[in-house]
């Protein structure tokens, strides 16, 4: 990113290969397929035009991440609701697109679909922690960091989202079964 | 993280990992370059006009200038204006300051006093000498009783004059106000003696001049204004036969002093009836 405050734009471009795609996901699972696109551009053009005001005061996904989160703030404020709990548009496209659906790996994918269905269910802190550990890679410090809370707090945040999504996934397989 | 954290972990790892359109990544980088070739030709075109329009005050060079005139005024300037005026004195300077003045003041007193007596003292050598030299002459001269030649000779013994010159020596200033009295006639020590009776008046100048300081009448002469007092003096006591002797003296001595008609008058006249 300093790099790219000199001047450089080509290491813009290999600090947007590196996380667009988490980043995409991180957007996509918390504001749904509409928004997100818009979303997600406006998180890069926040960076573009803040570069000269980068300060490397924490890492750079970090900082990616922040801008991402209150984007989504934004996002729920403007449109007056609270963060999106159920994705049915999203698993339409990945019923739609992302589902070869060969008989092997049949039970993956549909465990797979449980776990996003169960995962925008759930609280939007809660979420929010979860998506920052699995997309971003985030640790919990890092998480406290970016959601602007104590350590005790992200983890608990985490804690909680992995137990409501085991149950998630036990109740539907409870279900098939 | 537990076994149950890394089975959902991996569940939702295993699973499609959806990317951003392939036109919303041309934006955004598009977007980033446009933004960094248009901060470098801003960059550029802010450098060429820096470049082009130089000012006079522009480069560092006021800078170093403003440093120099500090360090000229500071080191040159300031120990000469310190020199040519002179520091203001504390209350406690000034203290110090008076009192030493007072100190040299009465120093320089002092030294007035002494000079003055110094110059007393010499005046007074000198009137000795003329008088030693005036006392040589009438002792010369034959018309001199036996008696006053007498006085004169002990006026100019060395011993009587050694004598008179430690006192003149040890007490200056007292010389130095007895000459000062003798210049007033009211203060003056000869005035007393003008009060004096007629008999003491009498008696020979030479008896006087010792008993008054050791001085011959005729030497210690008095001067014409005062001897002519002394004589108006005697007149007015009445004592007309004194004034007589004392205006003959006064003629032998001042022969070329003008005398008041009215004292000769008086003298004269009642004489000149008897």
């Amino acid at each position: 990113m300093m790099s790219y405050s000199a001047g450089n734009a080509e290491a813009f471009e290999t600090l947007y290969q590196r996380h667009k795609g988490s980043l995409y996901r991180f957007v996509l699972r918390q504001s749904g397929q509409r928004s997100a696109d818009e979303i997600f551009q406006d998180i890069w053009l926040k960076v573009v035009n803040t570069r000269a005001s980068y300060q490397v005061t924490a890492s750079f996904k970090t900082w990616l991440y922040h801008i991402a989160r209150n984007r989504l703030i934004d996002q729920y404020r403007r449109d007056n609701i609270r963060p999106v709990e159920n994705h049915s548009d999203e698993l339409d496209s990945i019923e739609s697109t992302s589902f070869p659906s060969p008989e092997t790996n049949l039970h993956t994918q549909t465990q797979h679909e449980h776990l996003l269905v169960a995962i925008s269910a759930l609280p939007a802190d809660q979420k929010e922690a979860f998506l920052l550990r699995e997309e971003a890679g985030l640790s919990i410090e890092q998480i406290a960091e970016t959601c602007g809370t104590n350590f005790e707090t992200a983890k608990s945040r985490l804690r909680y989202a992995v137990k409501k999504l085991q149950q998630a996934l036990l109740e539907k397989t409870g279900e098939k079964s | 993280m537990s076994t149950e954290d890394e089975k959902i972990s991996s569940l939702y790892q295993q699973g499609n990992k959806p990317q951003p359109p392939a036109h919303l990544d041309d934006a955004i980088l598009n977007a980033a370059k446009e933004a960094v070739s248009s901060t470098q030709d801003t960059d550029s075109i802010n450098s060429t006009k820096s470049k082009t329009v130089k000012g006079p005050f522009s480069g560092g060079w006021p800078a170093t200038v403003s440093i120099a005139a500090v360090l000229i005024i500071s080191i040159i300037l300031i120990p000469l204006i310190n020199e040519e005026t002179p520091t203001q004195s504390t209350s406690s300077d000034l203290d110090i300051e008076n009192r030493s003045l007072l100190e040299e003041d009465t120093v320089d007193r002092e030294l007035v006093e002494q000079l003055d007596s110094m110059k007393a003292t010499q005046r007074a050598s000198n009137v000795q000498k003329k008088e030693k030299e005036e006392a040589r002459q009438l002792i010369q001269s034959p018309s001199l009783s036996s008696g006053k030649a007498q006085v004169f000779q002990d006026a100019l013994n060395p011993a009587t004059l050694e004598s008179n010159a430690i006192k003149e020596k040890s007490l200056p200033m007292r010389k130095l106000r007895s000459i000062e009295e003798e210049s007033r006639p009211e203060k003056n020590n000869r005035y007393n003696y003008l009060l004096s009776s007629p008999q003491e008046d009498e008696s020979s100048a030479a008896t006087d001049s010792i008993n008054s300081q050791n001085i011959p009448a005729s030497i210690s002469a008095l001067s014409p204004r005062y001897w002519l007092e002394k004589i108006q003096l005697l007149i007015n006591q009445n004592d007309i036969k004194a004034a007589k002797k004392e205006l003959d003296a006064f003629k032998v001595e001042y022969p070329d002093e003008k005398i008041e008609q009215s004292i000769l008058d008086s003298i004269y006249t009642p004489l000149s009836k008897e």
